[in-house]
């Protein structure tokens, strides 16, 4: 894994040091880590642009879910109180926690850099979802399958649900 | 057309009804007609908390059942003459209102007045679906303990799930004790915006118990002021003169 340490104080700035480090690597067709670590805090704007670089090159993994390129993906801070529904069609990254009692329900590669606990329903063969930690979050998938997970850096999706 | 805004909580005794009173009065003395309803048919006491209980003649069961008009039932308040209640149901068994009676009723109200204010009942039964239904702004009164924090939490998640997006707190009874959740961990847990912080306050009491006004320039009244002008937008923070800045004050004048 290769770390690169950015100064973004002056945001602009930041962006093209890290456009200029993709450049660099071009052409090299090997898969890479990479970790960046700001001087300070990135606002949640800053920190979609540093996605959106990412992206405009080639496919991405953003914590264990595989992005081809140009894949739209939303960046959301939010946090999804008690007896909150949604449903998740296109893929987000969601800088916030589900509460206990809320439901998702996920048809698509959902990564939430948060807490979960609460009711997700796995709608199709093709739903996943990533959190830094599920506190007793409860999966229910299109076959009726229903577990209970805790868990740090996890990526629950369909076929997690077939192996647990 | 009015702005509409339920006050809920979710837990019972947290103070919506207070709050509801005295935001409600303190728009009125800056000079916009509201209207406060009292949708809490069950355990109604809006009226008593405004002091205002001996002057209602008609009640909203009354303009329901057509035997007052709405203008006929709304009791005007003893100390802000544009602040009018419509109060719930006098009588003990209250059935349920019909959604469709509670939006005719904000509908006509609408256009006459500047804020309608709904006073929600505790809990998520079909009554709090009725104050909710017709609101587009919500002010959810929690105090600084996890069950009302947990209830709050549902409240605001089942306005979202209205589409009542504009949500604000107002946290009540802080008296800074170590026992209760620090303000740090709302803003945390809730991430929604905090209109205002309420302390708890003996002299709060006595004017729901006897429908007085609270003291002029007391940290309660200050906050309440606070919140009223937050509410209308404006940017100006009262904050409480010390007695130095109010004796220099009193010397310059004289």
């Amino acid at each position: 894994m290769e770390t690169i340490l950015v100064d973004n104080e002056d945001e602009s700035l930041a962006i093209s040091t890290i456009n200029k480090y993709l450049e660099e690597r071009i052409f090299d067709k090997r898969k890479k880590e990479v970790c960046l670590v700001f001087s300070k805090k990135p606002t949640i704007s800053f920190f979609k642009l540093v996605l959106l670089s990412f992206y405009d090159y080639k496919s991405a993994y953003l914590k264990m879910i595989k992005y081809e390129k140009n894949t739209k993906c939303n960046l959301d801070r939010v946090i999804i109180h008690n007896g909150e529904e949604l449903v998740f069609e296109n893929p987000k990254i969601i800088v916030g926690n589900v509460h206990r009692g809320a439901v998702l329900h996920i048809k698509t590669n959902i990564v939430f850099i948060g807490e979960v606990k609460g009711i997700i329903f796995l709608d199709n063969d093709k739903s996943s979802i990533y959190a830094d930690k599920f506190t007793k979050a409860i999966f229910v998938d299109s076959y009726g399958r229903k577990k209970e997970f805790s868990g740090s850096n996890y990526l629950m999706s369909f076929e997690e649900m077939e192996v647990m | 057309m009015a702005r509409v805004i339920v006050v809920t909580s979710g837990k019972g005794g947290v103070g919506k009804t207070t709050v509801t009173a005295l935001i409600g009065r303190e728009l009125a003395k800056s000079e916009k007609k509201v209207v406060l309803i009292d949708a809490d048919l069950g355990l109604k006491n809006l009226d008593v908390v405004l002091g205002l209980e001996s002057r209602i003649v008609y009640d909203l069961e009354d303009v329901i059942k057509g035997r007052a008009t709405l203008r006929q039932a709304l009791v005007q308040d003893k100390f802000a003459p544009t602040l009018y209640l419509l109060p719930a149901w006098m009588r003990i068994n209250a059935p349920d209102i019909d959604e469709n009676y509670m939006s005719a009723i904000i509908n006509t109200l609408q256009n006459e007045y500047d804020f309608i204010l709904i006073d929600s009942p505790a809990g998520i039964e079909k009554g709090f679906f009725n104050a909710i239904k017709n609101a587009k702004e919500a002010i959810v009164v929690l105090t600084l303990d996890r069950t009302s924090l947990r209830d709050a939490d549902k409240v605001v998640g089942l306005l979202k799930n209205n589409q009542i997006t504009d949500i604000k707190l107002v946290i009540n009874k802080n008296n800074n004790a170590k026992t209760q959740l620090t303000i740090a961990d709302i803003k945390r847990i809730m991430d929604v915006p905090i209109l205002g912080i309420l302390k708890e306050d003996r002299e709060i009491q006595g004017a729901q118990n006897y429908g007085t006004l609270i003291s002029k320039n007391s940290d309660f009244d200050i906050e309440i002021k606070n919140i009223t002008n937050k509410l209308l937008g404006k940017e100006e923070v009262i904050s409480k003169k010390s007695f130095l800045s109010r004796f220099i004050k009193n010397i310059v004048k004289s």
